[in-house]
């Protein structure tokens, strides 16, 4: 018996993500226009749907069930923005009276919103007056990696008062300029100057805002420790294989103490983040949310850590083939590490952890 | 800074058991024995005396020993709760050597005097044991050993020397490998001996230890007389009693709880260092960080060993996985305890023995020895990866199991 992992939250959404995913094409080129052949199908699967509730014609499931299509997804390193949209667009969304027709064209797979979270550098400014709003600002790394219909991102007004804004796709000009990942992820940065919408583009305001972009940040943290869960089983998986079949001096590379020790080690870190994670999610689903964005930033701290740990052991016990893209555990490598600093790094997390700690 | 204890409700059917084991810990622990555990101090055979005897009465003497030898017949589940509540109570631990070990054992391969002679004084702690395998030859190779049985009409007479022996100063008994005969694998020819240790050729020689506390010993054999009767399972078997001791115990369920109770203790420590300073400094930054790391660390190893119990409990618990969980718990402890030295600091490193107080002049403040004692066991602790297999040995044992060879 070799290594296998096992799944977090085995099922039919795990098994569904995960032959998908398997299938996925590496694509690295910027073609935000048209969805891929593998987004389309989690849409057409109503995977944005699966925590919208059923009001709104989603499948009102449970957080476990989107870290069942992340940990899928991880294992395949599918660069595709499935916390993001699947997640925590709907957990920024739910509730909200002015988000009612976009969550459920959501969930039909006819829309789909990326969330700018991140203000960057230049933090979007708002002017509301009458029934218009004007921005002016930049929509910082948009994960663009697949075509969205909206945006909804925080601006914030010359008093102070954080509005969270929807804007659809159309209402905002083209990119400034478009960037590729360390893992294939396509984000873009946008400018606005001077850019008018609807009053009614605003779905939240004051202190509300903070309160979901900080909870729905968090479950993203998560999802990519998740996400990060599925990568490490899959990269031991293929580290083994590799060892186990690469000759040199003779003899498998597998038989080298050094070697088995490190993989070890990747197996010792996957079993624990592993519990971890599954136990954060479990006690999302069933408890009070209260805590929830202090315990997940413990969970997103050690993820990021560790995740970055086994990355470089996969890509170093790999040798020279390590380093080339095509090779899948090398692109798992990227996915870990491109999760371990998404939603918030190591020292994100740390502060936020410390603040209350030093004080 | 709190130990976020997630998986209460995987324990819900135990509730109503979780709060009498509190309510016990609470009422019948005596102070001083939990003062001793709390200040980290060395836990010697008077406190785990103690101890046992409240357990003993309360009918919770050996909590993994069956019903019919006087144990409480718990499943794993109800003794993690048990190592859980009285952990958290700072309860001292059961001794480990008697109830743990020799006990099953005599149990399995014991003949009903040997049962009825050993097992109850092990269950009210009225007779302690030792554990004699390794030897100075045999250590992770314990099957090198060279320690030499001779049957002399219905005596076997031992003569070498045992190491590491821990508890050997405050030990009636031991149980010990010895060589019964040099033919064959290397294996076979090792017989399981129970000797007491006030038969005459014993000396007992105490290691001086890095930490500096009195834990381990050399035990020398002499032409030490020991009856036949006293020979456990058959002659030439003794291996196959030493691997039942391995594979029934794979999985600790004390390690954990002792673990999440040491990472509050270090996160006090950190708090009390912190208190009343202005500006944060880099240094508590730093110690934070390795703190919350740990802590987190603590929290998956606990759903590790919960996930164990449950596939022990199914009998699918794979090797790799046990010794997945040695390997993660004795790093952590030794993670933990060096954040608790670096806040000590050089000050306690310096003045780890008070040679004024032993003199019985002057006595350090509570709070001090405190401190140094988490000194003492920062150098105890570096044991933790090396005692019951060390983690190249686990190692080993994981990569078979991942690599399928």
């Amino acid at each position: 018996m070799t290594f296998h992992a096992t799944p977090m939250f085995p099922g039919d959404l795990y098994d569904t993500t995960a032959r998908v995913a398997a299938a996925a094409p590496v694509t690295e080129t910027f073609e935000s226009q048209e969805p891929s052949e593998t987004w389309s199908q989690f849409l057409q699967l109503g995977w944005q749907g699966v925590l919208i509730d059923e009001a709104h014609d989603g499948a009102g499931a449970s957080l476990g069930d989107v870290a069942a299509i992340a940990e899928a997804a991880g294992r395949h390193a599918l660069a595709q923005p499935l916390a993001a949209r699947c997640a925590v667009v709907p957990l920024l969304l739910a509730g909200l009276p002015g988000a009612s027709d976009v969550l459920r064209a959501m969930a039909a797979g006819e829309a789909s919103v990326c969330p700018v979270l991140d203000t960057g550098p230049v933090p979007l400014a708002a002017v509301r007056d009458g029934d218009r709003l004007t921005l002016n600002g930049r929509l910082h790394g948009a994960d663009l990696t697949e075509p969205a219909t909206h945006f909804v991102f925080v601006a914030t007004q010359d008093d102070g008062l954080p509005l969270l804004v929807l804007a659809p796709r159309d209402a905002v000009p083209g990119h400034a300029s478009t960037w590729l990942g360390i893992d294939g992820r396509q984000t873009a940065d946008i400018a606005l100057s001077g850019v008018t919408l609807a009053a009614s583009s605003v779905l939240a305001q004051g202190e509300d805002v903070y309160t979901r972009v900080e909870r729905a940040s968090a479950v993203g943290g998560l999802l990519a420790c998740a996400q990060t869960v599925g990568a490490i089983g899959a990269m031991i998986e293929q580290t083994i294989e590799y060892l186990t079949t690469r000759v040199q001096f003779g003899v498998a590379l597998a038989t080298f103490q050094a070697l088995r020790h490190r993989v070890v080690e990747m197996y010792v870190a996957y079993e624990n983040v592993r519990g971890m994670v599954r136990r954060q999610v479990l006690d999302l689903c069933e408890g009070p949310a209260g805590s929830a964005p202090r315990d997940i930033a413990l969970v997103k701290l050690y993820l990021s850590v560790t995740g970055r740990q086994v990355a470089e052991s996969a890509i170093q016990l790999h040798g020279g083939i390590g380093m080339s893209r095509e090779l899948p555990a090398a692109r798992l490598a990227m996915h870990a590490l491109a999760c371990s600093l998404q939603w918030g790094d190591r020292f994100a997390h740390l502060d936020r952890l410390a603040r209350p700690a030093l004080h | 800074m709190t130990i976020p204890h997630p998986s209460s409700h995987t324990l819900d059917p135990y509730d109503a058991f979780r709060e009498e084991l509190r309510q016990f810990a609470e009422s019948e622990c005596p102070p001083a024995l939990k003062e001793v555990v709390r200040t980290n101090q060395k836990v010697t055979r008077n406190e785990y005396r103690i101890w046992q005897e409240k357990l003993f009465a309360r009918g919770w003497g050996a909590p993994n020993w069956p019903v019919e030898y006087g144990g409480t017949g718990w499943d794993l589940q109800q003794r993690y709760l048990f190592e859980e509540v009285t952990a958290q109570a700072d309860c001292p631990p059961q001794y480990h050597h008697g109830l743990g070990h020799i006990g099953p054992v005599i149990m399995h391969f014991g003949t009903p005097e040997q049962k009825a002679r050993f097992l109850p004084r092990i269950l009210d702690g009225s007779e302690w044991w030792c554990q004699g395998y390794s030897e100075p030859g045999a250590g992770s190779d314990l099957a090198s050993l060279k320690t030499a049985a001779v049957r002399d009409g219905d005596h076997y007479v031992i003569n070498g020397q045992k190491i590491w022996t821990s508890h050997a100063q405050e030990a009636d008994m031991m149980y010990t490998l010895v060589r019964t005969s040099n033919e064959g694998r290397k294996q076979a020819g090792i017989s399981l001996l129970l000797v007491p240790m006030d038969t005459p050729g014993i000396e007992v020689r105490p290691i001086p230890t890095i930490d500096h506390w009195h834990h381990v010993n050399e035990v020398f054999l002499n032409d030490v007389r020991v009856p036949c009767a006293n020979l456990l399972g058959v002659e030439g078997e003794g291996w196959k009693c030493a691997k039942f001791l391995l594979d029934r115990e794979r999985l600790s369920p004390a390690t954990v709880p002792r673990l999440a109770r040491l990472a509050e203790q270090v996160g006090e420590l950190l708090r009390a260092r912190g208190a009343g300073g202005s500006a944060p400094s880099a240094s508590q930054h730093v110690l934070l960080e390795r703190l919350y790391l740990a802590q987190a660390g603590v929290a998956g190893a606990r759903e590790m060993l919960l996930s164990a119990i449950q596939e022990e409990m199914q009998g699918t618990l794979a090797a790799s996985k046990s010794s997945a969980l040695k390997l993660y718990c004795s790093d952590l402890s030794q993670q933990l305890i060096g954040i608790a030295l670096d806040i000590a600091g050089p000050e306690y490193a310096a003045r780890l023995v008070d040679t004024v107080a032993a003199t019985g002049q002057e006595v350090a403040s509570d709070a001090d020895d405190s401190l140094r004692q988490l000194i003492h066991t920062y150098l105890f602790y570096r044991s933790r990866t090396i005692a019951g297999g060390t983690s190249e040995v686990q190692k080993n044992v994981i990569a078979r199991d991942l690599f399928g060879a």
